[in-house]
């Protein structure tokens, strides 16, 4: 059954791995709080978690929070084979005519997501914009700050600012899955919500995905899943 | 937002703001005058010295003297391109000298990053200065790069190598009550503990002394002891760890006792309007008060 969600009466699978800004996160409001202070402050600062963890929902939530100012500039490095210019992404916020007269904004706040590396031209770039407070704060993203390539100069300007984000705790789980599933959070025992998350090796995205996939293959169910059901169905996992 | 510990401290930006530009007058334990001196007299100048310790800074001076005259002349050699001398010497000038075809006078060059200098744009520059198109030149980097400079240029820098160390303690005590004032948050014995915690490297040492104070206003502390510093930054952890977090739990006061204390010091606050009106351009910010740029401050009006 592909649909099983239609039944329950969600309109989009609720176990959807695509961060929006609209959801809660569960557990992670220090982080938040952490990384919006580094902005405010004007510094720049890491944050740092295994792929799955949250960081871009993490991001997205920040952009949430900032976007009236119009000066976010959230940059995916991951995505396609493009090559980040930061000199580009200042100017082109002022539109063409920013282009033409080179004009550069002040106080931006910029997210660098999935950043392994950056090239020596950008890290320039971003430093001096940085030191001439065109820009008030760069947040990277990425899974490990020790072991992630960034030039030692912005490491430097890093420095203690590095953020790591926790894996949830099993609580935290049986939380995240209830606010997805609303009103119909009876629909699985914590015993079964646990087992999962084990399973998906405390990993969030997976484990969203394997409720996802526990969902659909059980939907004929009337009664809630219960830890049994969780085990025939994940023997494979 | 208005619980940021700074503001909580009068305070409108981050007092321990780690850029550069954020502050004016904040070189402690260097000698600028004698550097302004050797520039104005035409001679290259290294600024060497390990992050943090304030390389940028002192480029920021230089500008802040020079610059304005269309004069300065700025280039990071991190940029991963030749820096074509000649045209960035007539880029340099005014329109008009554009337009007469002549080269502007008296340039001086600001070489960031030069440690990654190209042997090429080196033996450039050296002409130039020589040729007296460059007044004076001013090389930044960790350490100086003696084999990618011809060899008259390496003897020329060799006496004004301006060799950036960490700071010593009294100089750290200097810069924070620069920035703070004399807030009785961080005591001088807090302060050099913090420089001891950060190797004497000033950048971290604006680091710490930022967490310290942010701790503090979470919660409700006057001022710091030696207890919180350990707490932070414990001797055991390796340096440029990651600072635990600081849990936002803020002391309740009740709301009779608020009622009181806001009353009582409204109270005690004395007519300060003309007050400010007297402090002229020229004088001296009052310790501890904000530095906004000009271009901030027009856009308020």
């Amino acid at each position: 059954m592909k649909n099983w969600y239609r039944k329950l009466g969600f309109e989009h699978d609720p176990f959807t791995t695509n961060p929006e800004a609209d959801d809660e996160l569960v557990e992670y409001q220090d982080a938040i709080n952490e990384v919006a202070y580094r902005i405010d402050s004007g510094s720049m600062a890491f944050v740092e978690g295994q792929a799955g963890m949250g960081k871009t929902a993490l991001l997205v939530q920040i952009i949430n929070r900032f976007e009236g100012k119009g000066r976010v500039i959230y940059y995916d490095c991951s995505e396609l084979k493009k090559k980040v210019e930061i000199d580009m992404l200042m100017k082109n916020r002022f539109g063409f005519f920013g282009r033409l007269f080179n004009v550069v904004p002040t106080d931006m706040i910029i997210l660098l997501d999935n950043v392994d590396s950056l090239s020596r031209a950008n890290s320039e770039r971003i430093k001096y914009y940085f030191d001439q407070n065109n820009i008030r704060s760069v947040i990277f993203a990425g899974e490990s700050f020790k072991k992630s390539d960034l030039p030692q100069s912005i490491k430097d300007r890093i420095g203690i600012h590095v953020i790591t984000l926790q894996p949830l705790s099993d609580y935290g789980a049986v939380e995240l899955v209830s606010k997805r599933l609303g009103e119909h959070n009876a629909m699985i025992s914590d015993e079964a919500t646990k087992l999962v998350f084990t399973k998906a090796s405390r990993n969030t995205k997976k484990f969203l995905e394997l409720c996802s996939k526990l969902f659909s293959s059980l939907t004929s169910h009337e009664h809630s899943i219960t830890l049994d059901d969780a085990r025939k169905v994940l023997r494979n996992v | 937002m208005s619980d940021l510990w700074y503001r909580e401290l009068g305070f409108y930006n981050n007092p321990f703001s780690i850029k550069p530009a954020a502050y004016t007058n904040d070189v402690i334990g260097h000698n600028l005058k004698s550097m302004f001196k050797s520039i104005d007299s035409g001679q290259l100048i290294f600024i060497a010295g390990p992050f943090g310790t304030g390389k940028t800074t002192m480029l920021k001076h230089i500008i802040g003297k020079f610059g304005g005259e269309r004069k300065v002349v700025y280039f990071s050699c991190g940029l991963e391109r030749s820096m074509d001398v000649s045209d960035l010497i007539h880029g340099a000038g005014s329109f008009l000298n554009k337009v007469a075809g002549r080269s502007p006078k008296d340039l001086i060059f600001l070489v960031d990053e030069a440690t990654d200098i190209l042997p090429k744009d080196a033996e450039e520059l050296f002409t130039a200065y020589q040729d007296g198109a460059i007044k004076s030149i001013v090389f930044v980097g960790t350490d100086i790069p003696s084999r990618k400079f011809p060899a008259g240029m390496s003897t020329a820098i060799k006496d004004n190598v301006i060799n950036l160390h960490n700071l010593p303690a009294p100089a750290a005590v200097q810069l924070i009550r620069k920035r703070i004032g004399n807030l009785p948050i961080l005591n001088d014995a807090i302060i050099r503990e913090a420089h001891k915690k950060a190797d004497g490297n000033a950048r971290l040492l604006l680091e710490y002394c930022e967490e310290l104070c942010r701790l503090a206003v979470s919660r409700g502390l006057d001022s710091i002891t030696k207890s919180e510093v350990e707490e932070l930054f414990p001797s055991s952890a390796p340096k440029h760890a990651p600072v635990k977090r600081i849990l936002k739990k803020k002391k309740r006061i009740p709301l009779e006792q608020a009622i009181e204390e806001a009353v009582f010091e409204v109270e005690d606050e004395a007519p300060v309007v003309e007050g400010i009106s007297q402090i002229g351009e020229n004088d001296p910010l009052p310790s501890g008060s904000l530095y906004e740029s000009p271009v901030k401050r027009k856009k308020r009006k």
